[in-house]
């Protein structure tokens, strides 16, 4: 019984010193973490891909089930057929993708999503290229449909970029109506908020909100989503806005690494 | 007592539950809110197979978790080490068979997990923006119940894989 009281003391005793030296060390961590991500770079990719394809035929298997006893026949050319169809899904996707490549008028590196983050606290994605495919720390991240975030930490052959959903990134914004700015934060939820709007703002919800272009980092003008409500805290002499993403960046497959 | 776990078994079922949290949870959010399979088997170890394992599975997931997320890195190997313990622990004093018990052992163990998260990081990285009521109301209850409601799917699973029942000491 004694026995059992001390080992638990000594865990939680190397528990604490585990905190401290963590918290001592963790700068050292950094480039360790990218390499073990780095090394596994590879390995993920095509766990990704075997996993995008089991949510691709989930319906498909579903629909097999039910009809293999009596049209094993049919089974085969509506898999075929979903089959197709996925791939022209894919090639509308890419081909969409090109297009926004060509379109924009930033140099851009285009990577594939090939995890996502494990913790519920933070909000990053792992991505197919590193610093040999030219990708570079703070780069912007696009998608076809707006601003995504920025690369936090570059390895050689794969990246992590901070999602414009985590509290840790902040982003200077306008309001494309009014061209009112503010700074963008991540709140839990999927959606963002938009502080230090000014108080005489007239911010509302449907508004469009874009990068302001005021650093190094994000370039002007890219479309970031739309207010869906607005308010002012308790004590604090600015408005604020929550803004919802104009995609779900759960669901992103690919991005733009723009080289500005 | 506790039951006992082959380690090779332990190991070959963290990864494996690993790679879905990193690969496919993403696609089961609802309302931005993803379940936390990681915090439910540091838990359900630490119910059927003590402090030490739950320990154990909670600094590996942790470790893992560290390496992926671009979390401040030493944060959930410590806390997650920490709740398989205390579950581990406080689990014989509960009627730990019980179904209700496990789902609120879980969805206790990841709202104190996420709250103390909250603190850690707001105080390392000064996050001011974000409310503990925001937090709370906007991630750490939706994520926790979605968790606690995915306990009563697996736990009788993971029940049945490690033939619990057939033991009579957990009995």
């Amino acid at each position: 019984m004694r026995n059992k009281k001390k080992r638990i003391i000594l865990k939680i005793l190397a528990a604490i010193f585990a905190v401290i030296l963590t918290v001592l060390i963790s700068s050292a961590f950094w480039s360790v973490r990218i390499n073990i991500t780095d090394t596994s770079g590879p390995i993920l990719k095509n766990l990704h891909s075997f996993f995008g394809l089991l949510v691709k035929i989930n319906p498909f298997a579903a629909l097999e089930k039910e009809n293999k006893l009596l049209h094993d026949r049919v089974d085969l050319l509506a898999r075929m057929s979903e089959e197709t169809l996925a791939i022209n899904d894919d090639n509308a996707r890419l081909r969409n993708l090109l297009d926004f490549r060509k379109m924009i008028p930033y140099t851009s590196i285009p990577a594939q999503v090939i995890g996502r983050d494990p913790s519920n606290w933070s909000n990053s994605l792992i991505i197919d290229k590193g610093s040999s495919s030219g990708i570079k720390t703070n780069m912007a991240v696009i998608s076809t449909r707006g601003l995504v975030g920025r690369i936090v930490e570059a390895g050689k052959l794969s990246s992590k970029a901070l999602l414009i959903t985590d509290p840790n990134l902040k982003v200077g914004v306008l309001i494309r109506r009014n061209r009112q700015g503010g700074i963008l934060t991540g709140r839990p939820g999927g959606r963002c908020k938009i502080i230090y709007i000014s108080l005489d703002s007239d911010v509302r919800p449907g508004d469009k909100v874009m990068t302001a272009g005021f650093g190094s980092v994000f370039p002007k003008g890219i479309l970031i989503g739309e207010i869906e409500k607005v308010g002012k805290e308790d004590g604090r002499l600015y408005k604020y806005a929550i803004l919802k993403p104009s995609q779900d960046l759960s669901m992103l497959e690919e991005v733009l690494c723009i080289i500005r | 007592m506790h039951n006992k776990i082959k380690r090779y078994s332990l190991y070959i079922i963290l990864i494996g539950a690993f790679l879905i949290q990193l690969l496919f949870l993403d696609h089961i959010k609802i309302a931005g809110a993803k379940p936390d399979l990681l915090i439910l088997l540091v838990v359900f170890f630490a119910i059927f197979f003590g402090p030490s394992t739950g320990a154990e599975a909670g600094f590996v997931y942790g470790l893992l978790k560290d390496t992926y997320s671009l979390d401040i890195f030493g944060v959930n190997f410590l806390l997650l080490s920490l709740t398989g313990l205390i579950a581990g622990i406080l689990s014989p004093k509960l009627f730990r068979e019980s179904k209700l018990t496990q789902v609120l052992l879980v969805f206790a163990s990841s709202v104190l997990y996420m709250i103390v998260h909250y603190f850690v990081s707001s105080f390392i990285l000064n996050i001011r923006y974000v409310t503990l009521p925001e937090c709370l109301y906007g991630l750490i209850l939706p994520s926790s119940f979605y968790t606690a409601m995915l306990s009563l799917l697996l736990f009788p699973l993971l029940i049945s894989r490690y033939r619990l029942k057939e033991n009579a000491e957990y009995l």
